[in-house]
């Protein structure tokens, strides 16, 4: 983003939209600003790719409105909105060849042949396709057409990118790099650019800000920091990255204090509004679980080791409760261990460990909010959910 | 979801929401796309739905023109002259149909599970019979099995000479044994087609599924094979059906006596003018081709949805005894229909069948005889060219406008409803429907209302004439356009937008060339249709236009059966060196229109 306060490049104004019977969107607003790389990530049906369509003038929307730099462009179809588009599945003329593509937009300009040929030299020469002129697009990998799709959207210095899924076709590694080299070459154009994905990392990585959708509604916007340390709702905690989640009761008398699994756990966040001895839920991501060594420390929980994935930089340990008398629910814990961790010499499966949960990290949330998504999926290794992860 | 965009009008109040409406602006390049459906709507309904009109009042009124409601329906089934003709019509349809397709069913599987030799010919040996319009079997089936037929006759008395005792057997071929036997290889590749496709679709995975649970074969057929086809199976039953029950070529040379809708049409039309019953029996011949329709469409959208996945193809292989039996039926049925159709040729080259069986051109000479001869034969290829060209990038256009344009989408909704109807019209339909709507010199509306009809003047040219054969093959050819479309990428439009391209620049330059292949096929599918029908024509050419599928009907209604044979002969071989140079175009044009195809090794 830019030093200067920004400048509001596209404004959108509670923008309403449905299929038929499907609502789409619902009142969605935001300000997207100059320059800035913006991800709308949410999962499949959330809604996130009808507003891309809709501020490409694809889709109408049905109310609301889109402004860009203050002017109204709700109506405007496409060919007179300015903006370059990459879509998912290329969409390269595969008839064309790959100069050939990215000159197309260019053509119909009035431009000198010669202008255009040196534009196209220096649109692959940017996205690292030199020589590759007179290629089809069916003889380039899926990543190459990928490069060949930006530089056709970019050759026509569009104000604004839409990015509509452009790594989800390709394979892993392929993904990995393509991510660093878009990111690196939208900040050095420093062109405003929405990008649509469902892929939480690519948006952690590569975003700006990330906007969260669920629903066809925005429920979070925030810089990828904020949005995985302060998640806004389960949804987005268990949206973006893992969380751990553990059914408390809020304890009467002392605001900051819950109890969990039959122990006291001081949290800092405090949980006013919510009556005391009502249920509710604390939030955890693995990596903020301490395994510990003495069992001293305040806010420790004793668990046992129900399963061990050794993932390479750490092992990923699978925790639950051993029965206790009292009713309460039991506590079911992912928590990462690195191998060098003095404890690690010591873990085994059934081997019982203290862990500590440091009360800066628990996130409080109303329990109704969880349970409604995911009181379910708690079964066999504790309420952890797994997005993809390397 | 592009046909359930929301509808494009302004300033409508949202209905619960009371925010005020944006305004939609409407570029010049949208102005063009409205005014092309709505050009394409005007010709679909011109030449599809508005001359249907005419002849369902027709068929409602007498021959004054007034209304008299179910009269002339009661009038044809209490007259068992007439009425014997459904049944007959029926039953002819209904074995025809079963014996085809179940030959067809063998023949494709064949084709597809099998590694026998010589797949190609018999490929091209089952297609054969499309190119030959279908009186030419009849012609065929005559000089085998007709009074004089090599067969009825033992070879011209050949074998009694040799073996001393009478070979010769009548197999009665006049009625409606002939009219099976022609109508089976009628339709016989129409049904090998869908059934092709049908299997083709099967999904190795479940025989392999199958084999590792150790199921018989025989079960393996009964779980796997069967439902894997059947929706195949029974869209193949409907289209033969339909085929059969319209079809005037085969039963017009061989029926006889035996009269069904499609001649008892013509006889009441051209015998008898006689255009209220026309009307009538036309009706009647369109009700069950139109359910026929209905149920197909039904199963072919199962189809989409039930085979949405990809399946992994299967590969046969080899097995020396189901290969050697399917060699062997696979030849009989190929030999069966070469000899049919090459009957045909020695028809038409005999001199006096069967008293002088000297080899001669006389036949082609068509001087003296009716039906017009070589003009007819060139109006024939001029008609079928016109139509190739108009019709495949009429079709295109519309499958395009209906498919890649976001614009009047109730409108387009209509057309692709009107793009469908025509595959459950039949050709004597269409052509006596174009007779009520093109000839009057002024249409009534009502009883007393009437307006100048501004189409008349088409009545009698090339011009109805190329009109009625796009509107007839009008679905199947609409259906590969829109196949090909669907093919394309869908962002294609949305990517040309975003660049400021206007939509004809990027359908010339990008979806044109990719679909060339579908138009050709299209194109060439228009052609060979155009040359060898006869149904819809009959009732529109003039004497100053006279066709070359006529002039066989005519000629063998005459009786010169060898000028008709040759006849016959001329339009196979047209259509078959049509199919060739087509051949030969698109294996040139595709190398530069479809480099893009080519991988290297990279």
């Amino acid at each position: 983003m830019t030093m200067n306060p920004p400048i509001v490049h596209l404004e959108i104004r509670s923008v309403n939209k449905s299929f038929r019977k499907v609502t789409a969107l619902q009142d969605v607003s935001l300000d997207i600003f100059e320059g800035e790389f913006l991800f709308l990530l949410g999962p499949s049906g959330c809604g996130k790719t009808t507003l891309l369509r809709i501020l490409a003038g694809l889709e109408d929307a049905d109310s609301g409105s889109i402004l860009e730099r203050g002017v109204d462009v709700t109506g405007l179809p496409p060919s007179r909105r300015n903006f370059g588009i990459v879509f998912q599945s290329y969409a390269l003329f595969p008839n064309l060849t790959v100069a050939q593509n990215i000159a197309y937009g260019l053509q119909n300009k009035k431009i000198s042949s010669d202008q255009i040929a040196s534009r196209v030299k220096e649109m692959l020469e940017m996205v690292g396709l030199t020589g590759m002129e007179r290629r089809y697009p069916a003889q380039l990998s899926g990543g190459q057409q990928q490069r060949v799709a930006l530089a056709r959207a970019l050759a026509i210095s569009p104000g604004l990118l839409l990015l509509d899924e452009p790594l989800s076709a390709l394979d892993a590694r392929v993904r990995a790099n393509l991510r660093i080299e878009i990111a690196s070459l939208q900040r050095r154009l420093g062109i405003t650019t929405v990008m649509v994905t469902h892929d939480q990392e690519e948006a952690l990585t590569m975003a700006d800000r990330i906007v969260v959708m669920d629903q066809g509604k925005i429920v979070q916007i925030g810089t990828p920091l904020e949005i995985y340390q302060h998640p806004a709702s389960p949804f987005v905690a268990d949206f973006v990255g893992l969380m751990n989640f553990l059914p408390c009761t809020a304890l009467s008398g002392t605001p900051n204090r819950v109890r969990c699994g039959g122990v006291e756990l001081q949290i800092e966040q405090s949980h006013a509004g919510i009556h005391p001895d009502q249920p509710v839920t604390l939030a955890i991501r693995p990596e903020e679980v301490e395994v510990l060594v003495n069992q001293s420390a305040p806010n420790t929980i004793n668990l046992r080791i129900q399963e061990i994935e050794f993932m390479g930089p750490f092992y990923r340990l699978y925790l639950h409760q051993p029965s206790t008398e009292s009713n309460e629910n039991q506590v079911n814990l992912t928590a990462y261990l690195p191998p060098s961790s003095p404890v690690s010499s010591g873990i085994q499966k059934g081997v019982d460990i203290a862990v500590h949960l440091p009360a800066p990290k628990l996130r409080v949330f109303p329990a109704g909010a969880v349970s409604a998504r995911f009181g379910s999926t708690s079964a066999v290794l504790g309420s952890v959910h797994y997005p993809f992860h390397p | 979801m592009e046909l359930e965009h929301a509808p494009t009008s302004v300033n409508l109040p949202l209905p619960r929401t009371h925010r005020k409406r944006w305004l939609r602006v409407v570029t010049g390049e949208q102005w063009v796309q409205r005014l092309l459906i709505v050009s394409v709507l005007m010709c679909l309904l011109v030449g599809i739905l508005f001359p249907l009109i005419p002849i369902l009042t027709r068929s409602f009124s007498n021959q004054q023109e007034e209304f008299v409601g179910l009269a002339n329906y009661r009038d044809y089934f209490s007259r068992p002259a007439l009425s014997r003709s459904f049944a007959n019509s029926m039953s002819v349809s209904v074995i025809t149909t079963i014996v085809a397709v179940f030959l067809a069913f063998g023949y494709a599987f064949a084709l597809t599970r099998t590694q026998m030799p010589g797949k190609p010919f018999f490929q091209a040996a089952a297609m054969l019979p499309l190119f030959a319009p279908s009186m030419a079997y009849g012609i065929g089936l005559v000089y085998l099995f007709g009074r004089k037929g090599l067969v009825t006759t033992g070879f011209l008395g050949y074998l009694e000479s040799v073996f001393g005792f009478p070979m010769g057997y009548d197999i009665q071929l006049y009625g409606m044994t002939g009219i099976i036997l022609g109508e089976v290889l009628y339709c016989f590749p129409q049904a090998l087609m869908i059934l092709v496709v049908a299997a083709n679709l099967a999904d190795a995975r479940l025989y392999e599924a199958s084999l590792v649970l150790r199921a018989t074969p025989l079960r393996t057929f009964f779980t796997v094979t069967l439902p894997g086809v059947k929706y195949g199976l029974l869209s193949a039953v409907f289209v033969c059906f339909s085929l059969v029950f319209t079809d005037f070529g085969v039963p017009k040379v061989v029926g006889g006596n035996f009269n069904v809708l499609a001649t008892d049409i013509y006889k009441q039309v051209i015998g008898q003018q006689n255009f209220v019953m026309g009307s009538t029996i036309s009706i009647l011949l369109l009700t069950p081709t139109v359910l026929a329709f209905i149920l197909d469409r039904i199963i072919q959208h199962r189809q989409s949805v039930a085979f949405g996945s990809r399946a992994v193809p299967l590969q046969p292989k080899p097995n020396r005894w189901r290969d050697t039996a399917a060699f062997i039926y696979c030849l009989t049925i190929a030999v069966a229909i070469i000899i049919v159709i090459g009957t045909v040729g020695v028809a038409a080259l005999v001199n006096i069948w069967p008293y002088k069986l000297d080899l001669t051109l006389r036949h082609f000479n068509f001087t003296g005889m009716g039906g017009g001869g070589y003009a007819a034969f060139w109006n024939s290829l001029k008609m079928a060219g016109l139509t190739a060209v108009f019709g495949a990038v009429f079709t295109f256009m519309c499958a395009y406008l209906i498919e890649k344009t976001k614009e009047l989408t109730l409108l387009r909704s209509l057309m692709y409803f009107l793009s469908m109807l025509p595959m459950a019209l039949p050709g004597m339909v269409i052509g006596l429907a174009y007779i009520f709507f093109f000839n009057p010199l002024e249409w009534k509306i009502g009883s007393f209302f009437t307006i100048p009809n501004p189409l008349a003047s088409l009545y009698g040219t090339m011009a109805i004439l190329v009109l009625s054969n796009i509107a007839h093959f009008f679905t199947v050819s609409f259906l590969s356009a829109t196949t090909a479309l669907k093919q394309l990428d869908g962002e294609i439009e949305a990517v040309s937008a975003s660049m400021g391209v206007p939509f004809w620049l990027t359908f010339w330059r990008v979806t044109v060339p990719l679909c060339m292949p579908a138009i050709l096929e299209i194109a060439m599918y228009y052609f060979v249709n155009s040359m060898v029908t006869v149904s819809a024509v009959i009732f529109l050419y003039s004497p100053e236009l006279k066709l070359a599928s006529v002039a066989i009907v005519n000629m063998d209604d005459a009786g010169d059966t060898a000028a008709a044979a040759a006849m016959s002969v001329l339009v196979i071989l047209s259509s078959v060196a049509m199919r060739m140079v087509y051949h030969f175009i698109s294996k040139n044009m595709l190398q530069r229109t479809q480099a893009w195809k080519l991988r290297d090794a990279d």
